[in-house]
């Protein structure tokens, strides 16, 4: 088996994770139906570190509306949480923030007391006021029912509803606790022995790490509210803004720049419609963009909390399709996973839950109006019964795909120049199928398209081309070239079809390949490099492990249609020279078309 | 060994182990329900009661659920018929009889007639037993009502032969005080009857919630001479009225605050009197949930937790009783001028009367002016009060000749008689 060596290990290390992964938690003691929670947010980033405390208030803003964005937002948990609004009560905030900051050094323990001195009570009011119609959304079916026959005018609420209303309320309060901003520079050339270097910013990059900490507001029957810490989360990100080296970086630099040798350039400006400004800077972009990934990260272990986590019971299930009382009021959406478990009690009577297999959403109830709608969910893993129990399996959308495999590359025999007084030769035709290691992202866009199972690919690879029959002759002296070095990227569309644990995918993509073949010669180095854009299409099959991994193989076909465009290109660098001169030429007419086949591990990250 | 004995041992070996196995196979199944936890919930209706009801699902992997399911069923059921404080079936000779038609009544088929609601979801689903059992919860509602006209048809539940009884309905009100005043002036009193009324009505019983004292003015003085009698008015308007039972109840409306709503919660106490003796038959007590409803809603809620388990005991009451004979209150009042040895014959003579109309009798008080009775009468022959009231006043000059009965006032329980002179 030609893919036995490499993959064995790979495969082995799979099913020793499926196999003998932890198969049971501990059961929580907490009803399979979610119960709305209310949420308040505090408008402060609590900057819990000297390096967070380098924060600039604009960034500290990007960073609260990204976090909101994610916690209360329609795009994130929004619709599972009712919004205690505090808009009213910013005196309040801007209170408990004036207390907050006055602290050289704020515990938790101590924003709790804070929060329960400025603004438990107006929460409490907002509770009371909103208590009727949200302790409506909590009457149970057995309760509807018992009153339907004789007092049908009724709503059934009871005080129960009410005072788990009253108790459901959380604040959050963003925490910030390391910040870095890293610029990347690089040195121009001396142009002559006084003058000094000159140094040109290439990217930036933000590193953060904070999180949120989560408050419980607790009402006593007096009504009186008092906050609790409830946890904290906390989570990394990073991003990058690529400056592509020929831009000066100026922070909110709105004048002209010029690049020597090039002209004059303007500063990229990328519009953001995540914010409220109409424009930003490559520097706030990076800050927002790497807000943004610590905000759904943080969006994604809130809703893994159990106080927060989805969670609904098997109502029926026929024909591999689940029923479940989850619906778009929860915020469920197109190809959501939820994991269904079995409760089981040993013979010391403990209960635990099995895992039972995992399904994903299909069609997604409107429950907001008829609390009796269910939503429909394909089973891919498991067999389930009614009452088995449902629980969210929060990811953030886009799945990993590694792929070692082959693809396929025939270069005529010929012999060329690159311009340089070299010769590549090719000796004897080249037809490989060369090794690739694939690696793409997958970006679920069911939600988005309202068709279950696309996915939007990103990914590049890279293989070696053997190089036995090519040779370089250059300055009189001729060499065995090095191995070719293969490399793509490409981007594409994905639909997958499941049969239970058996996914069948199809896949076009948009791609750009190249190869190069190259040689060090005594003060120089050649490189001859051929890039093609074509179009492929793969297909290929998948089997879920688990709801997290994917294991599969895949074929397809490149170069349909033929090359899109075809270039040959040489390079010749002297000795620690950065960049070379480079020249087109007319090179051998590379076929790229043919097959390409591989296995394929997918794997859905819990965050980024 | 030999080859012989080898086999035979062998042979014996086999015979054994089939032997063993087929002692150690279990019993053909039974309808029965494994398991017996169920919790009454409410009364939702007169004609269905809402449980909670655990089931144990056993067998294939692939039915666990379904078997859960229809065991909960039946464990609902078999709660209603045997389990509780008030089961339907309350005799013995009910009870045994009901074994006999069992396997019916808890056939899948059959079970699933009595179920006018369940729960679509869960309140539990547990795997015990290594994951070979499965245990549920679900919330059903029972009919009740159908349940007792099947088991009536088939002859097991006990049929009440001739009308059922009689109930009149009076809140319990404080000494001195008049409990028909109170209720058209408490208006949380008469929703709590006109519920009661309607309870037992869909019951078919004959109710009736006095509006007026009328005759209780001339019963009075009749009975005054009951201890403690002359304050209890309750006891006083069912004598008056002639019901079999009489109902009393206490209505309680506690309320408090949640935030800035009020949440209220009914309690309510019904108790049950046999009427000619004022002996508590049964009571109970019955909460609402604590809601943001108006009065009137509570108290219904809190009542029909109340008084499905207080009519249970009526039920019993008047199977029971209705074997010894109809019922009835007797007084005399010895009105003419008899000496003492004269009055003393007329207790005889009347013992002796009652003896051999009655079924059974119990004498309450035997003074020198007044003579009172709880007799049971044969059903076939004094239905009617006025009946037996006949029988009475034929049979009388033959014990006493000096004198004779006359009646100050009957109706279908009581029959109040003044001895006289005769003419």
């Amino acid at each position: 088996m030609f893919f036995d060596p490499l993959f064995k290990p790979v495969i082995n290390l799979v099913l020793a994770a499926v196999l003998f992964g932890p198969g049971t938690i501990g059961y929580p003691q907490t009803a399979d139906a979610y119960e709305r929670k209310s949420v308040s947010s505090i408008d402060m980033v609590w900057l819990a570190s000297p390096s967070a405390r380098s924060l600039k208030p604009k960034q500290a803003d990007l960073l609260l509306s990204a976090i909101r964005r994610q916690i209360m937002g329609e795009e994130g948990l929004g619709a599972r949480f009712d919004y205690n609004s505090l808009k009213k009560e910013s005196a309040l905030v801007g209170r408990f923030i004036r207390k907050a900051s006055e602290e050289d050094d704020l515990t938790m323990e101590r924003a709790a007391e804070l929060l329960t001195e400025t603004l438990a009570e107006p929460i409490v009011r907002i509770l009371d006021a909103q208590k009727e119609i949200r302790a409506k959304a909590r009457v149970s079916e057995a309760e509807r029912r018992k009153f339907i026959t004789i007092k049908a005018k009724e709503l059934g609420i009871t005080a129960e509803d009410f005072e788990k209303v009253m108790n459901s309320a959380y604040l959050y309060l963003p925490v910030l606790t390391r910040y870095s901003r890293e610029v990347t520079k690089t040195t121009e050339e001396k142009e002559n022995e006084e003058e000094k270097e000159k140094e040109k910013k290439t990217s930036i990059r933000y590193k953060l790490t904070g999180g949120i900490v989560w408050f419980k507001l607790d009402v006593s029957p007096a009504g009186k509210g008092s906050v609790r810490l409830l946890t904290q989360l906390e989570t990394h990100s990073s991003y990058s803004a690529d400056l592509k080296g020929i831009y000066k970086l100026q922070e909110n630099a709105n004048e002209d720049i010029p690049v020597p040798g090039a002209g004059i350039f303007k500063l990229i400006k990328k519009t953001v419609t995540a914010v409220s400004a109409p424009s930003m800077d490559e520097d706030s972009y990076a800050f927002l963009k790497a807000s943004q990934s610590l905000a759904k990260n943080l969006a994604i272990k809130t809703a893994e909390l159990e106080e927060f986590c989805l969670s609904a019971q098997v109502f029926d299930y026929a024909g591999g399709m689940v029923g479940f009382n989850l619906g778009k009021r929860e915020g469920v959406f197109l190809d959501q996973k939820f994991r269904v478990y079995e409760k089981v009690e040993d013979e010391a009577g403990t209960l635990e839950l099995e895992k039972k297999g995992f399904f994903m959403a299909r069609g997604i109830g409107d429950n907001t109006t008829n609390p009796e709608v269910l939503s429909r969910g394909k089973r891919i893993i498991g067999e389930y019964e009614p009452g088995m129990m449902v629980k969210e399996f929060p990811r953030i959308g886009i799945d990993v795909a590694i792929r070692p495999g082959a693809a396929s590359l025939t270069i005529p025999k010929g012999t060329c120049s690159g311009g340089f007084g070299d010769s590549l030769c090719v000796e004897k035709e080249i037809q490989t199928l060369f090794p690739i290691l694939d690696l793409a992202a997958q970006t679920n866009t069911a939600r988005f398209l309202g068709v279950p199972q696309t996915f939007i690919t990103l990914g590049g690879f890279l293989g070696a081309i053997p190089a036995k029959d090519v040779k370089i002759s250059y300055a009189g002296e001729q060499k065995d070239a090095y191995a070719g070095v293969c490399w793509g990227l490409y981007g594409g569309l994905i639909k997958k079809h499941y049969f239970r644990r058996v996914a069948f995918f199809a896949e076009a993509r948009y791609e750009v390949q190249a190869f190069s073949f190259s040689r060090s010669f005594d003060d120089d180095d050649l490189t001859y490099t051929n890039t093609i854009e074509l179009l492929s299409g793969a297909a290929g099959m998948e089997i879920a492990l688990r709801a997290d991994l994917n294991i599969g193989f895949t074929g397809g076909f490149k170069g349909f249609g033929g090359a899109i465009q075809d270039t040959w290109e040489s390079e010749k660098k002297e000795e620690n020279e950065e960049e070379g001169e480079k020249k087109a030429f007319t090179g051998p007419e590379v076929d790229y078309s043919g097959p390409f086949f591989g296995i394929q591990l997918i794997y859905s990250p819990p965050t980024w | 060994m030999g080859r012989t004995t080898q086999i035979i041992i062998a042979a014996m070996l086999a015979f054994l182990l089939t032997g063993c196995a087929a002692t150690g196979k279990k019993h053909p199944k039974n309808n029965l329900p494994l398991s017996r936890e169920v919790t009454l919930i409410e009364s939702t209706n007169p004609a269905e009661v809402m449980v909670l009801a655990t089931g144990i699902g056993e067998g294939k992997k692939k039915n666990l659920t379904d078997n859960a399911i229809l065991d909960a069923r039946r464990a609902a059921v078999y709660f209603i018929l045997l389990g509780g404080t008030d089961p339907l079936l309350q005799t013995q000779e009910e009870k045994d009889k009901f074994t006999l038609v069992q396997e019916k009544v808890f056939a899948a088929k059959q079970i699933n007639r009595y179920i006018s609601w369940e729960s679509n979801t869960f309140e539990n689903r547990v795997k015990i037993a290594r994951g070979k059992k499965l245990k549920i919860q679900k919330y059903f509602k029972i009919n009740k009502k159908l349940l007792r006209e099947d088991l009536s048809a088939d002859g097991v539940l006990i049929q009440i032969e001739g009308p059922l009884p009689f109930i009149m309905v009076i809140p319990e009100v404080p000494k001195g005080e008049s409990p028909i005043e109170r209720m058209l002036t408490d208006p949380n009193l008469k929703k709590a009857a006109e519920v009661i009324e309607s309870y037992l009505t869909a019951r078919r019983y004959d109710v009736q919630v006095p509006k007026q004292a009328a005759a209780l003015n001339e019963l009075s003085d009749a009975i005054r001479f009951e201890q403690g009698v002359e304050e209890d008015y309750g006891y006083q308007l069912a004598l008056s009225i002639g019901s079999d039972v009489y109902m009393t109840y206490t209505v309680e409306v506690v309320e408090r605050k949640i935030g800035s709503s009020t949440v209220r919660k009914g309690i309510v106490g019904v108790r049950a009197f046999e009427t000619t003796t004022a002996r508590l038959l049964g009571t109970e007590t019955g909460y609402s949930a604590e809601r943001s409803s108006a009065d009137a809603v509570v108290i219904e809620e809190a009542l029909n937790d109340a008084i499905d388990k207080v009519l249970s005991r009526i039920s019993a009451y008047w199977k029971e009783d209705l074997n010894r004979g109809v019922q009835y209150k007797l007084i005399f009042s010895i009105e003419g001028d008899f000496d003492e040895d004269e009055r003393e014959d007329i207790a005889f003579a009347i013992s002796d009367l009652i003896e051999e109309l009655c079924s059974g009798s119990r004498e309450n008080v035997v003074t020198e002016n007044t003579l009172d009775y709880l007799v049971w009468a044969r059903a076939d022959q004094f239905r009617k009060s006025s009946k037996l009231y006949r029988a009475l006043k034929e049979g009388f000059p033959d014990k006493f000749e000096g004198g004779m009965l006359k009646r100050i006032n009957i109706n279908r329980k009581l029959i109040l008689m003044k001895i006289v002179e005769a003419e």
